[in-house]
């Protein structure tokens, strides 16, 4: 008797992503919300900053969760799928993400890096929010990478 | 020898899905890849491994060369009628 596996978290996220997310210009858009809701959170959740701001950081982490979970779903989880569960052409592309993921997250930490060196405005940030983002920047860089370069599929005819 | 990056293989996926009134998602499912692979493959933006292209022969039922090549394949009507061409 064959084991029935259980459906992976990830493609349960597929299904429940609705539909406008998935054309390539709206996936963009997510991308670019993933990673600047983040930086806003290191801003709003500065030291001395007002508790309304360190609330208002609280929702901008929570957006920047949901731009992922759609940002999963857009992308068919294809980014975290094991080879077993891909084609040629999608594990080709999937290895293919992983390089530019690498790629864009050294130069996104060396940037990070320079900025807290020289500007007053970083070094007021707390460096648990400063580590956070860096660990939030480099988790989803390959599905968020994929979901950028992924063209829109071509209609049949 | 440096190598080629701008290889470009032409192929009758369309022409022969055509003749058999498939859809993408029907060749997809019958040599089991992603219904998308098989849109790259017919314009050329995806190169198959030797096995997908195995996988279309056997499916067609032709040699690997009646679906791929290096050159533009010759319309299958001109190369049916013009005495002496092959196919």
């Amino acid at each position: 008797m064959t084991r029935v596996r259980p459906e992976p978290l990830n493609l349960k996220l597929v299904r429940w992503t609705p539909r406008w997310v998935r054309p390539q210009r709206v996936r963009r858009m997510l991308v670019v919300a993933l990673y600047t809701l983040p930086l806003a959170t290191g801003f709003l959740n500065r030291d001395d900053a007002h508790l309304m701001f360190k609330l208002l950081a609280g929702f901008a982490w929570l957006a920047a969760i949901i731009c992922l979970i759609w940002l999963i779903g857009a992308t068919n989880a294809r980014a975290d799928m094991p080879d077993a569960d891909l084609d040629e052409r999608e594990r080709l592309q999937r290895d293919q993400v992983y390089r530019l993921a690498f790629i864009n997250t050294t130069g996104f930490t060396a940037a990070m890096f320079m900025l807290s060196l020289f500007t007053p405005v970083f070094q007021s940030i707390p460096s648990s929010s400063l580590l956070l983002t860096l660990f939030f920047v480099a988790l989803p860089m390959p599905t968020a990478t994929l979901a950028w370069i992924d063209p829109d599929p071509v209609p049949e005819n | 020898m440096p190598r080629d990056t701008t290889l470009t293989i032409y192929n009758r996926l369309p022409v022969l899905r055509a003749e058999r009134a498939l859809s993408r998602q029907d060749l997809a499912d019958a040599v089991g890849v992603n219904v998308q692979t098989i849109g790259y493959l017919e314009r050329g933006d995806y190169h198959p491994s030797l096995e997908l292209a195995f996988k279309l022969s056997q499916y067609f039922a032709l040699p690997i060369e009646a679906i791929f090549a290096l050159e533009p394949f010759k319309p299958l009507s001109a190369a049916l009628y013009q005495k002496g061409d092959p196919i």
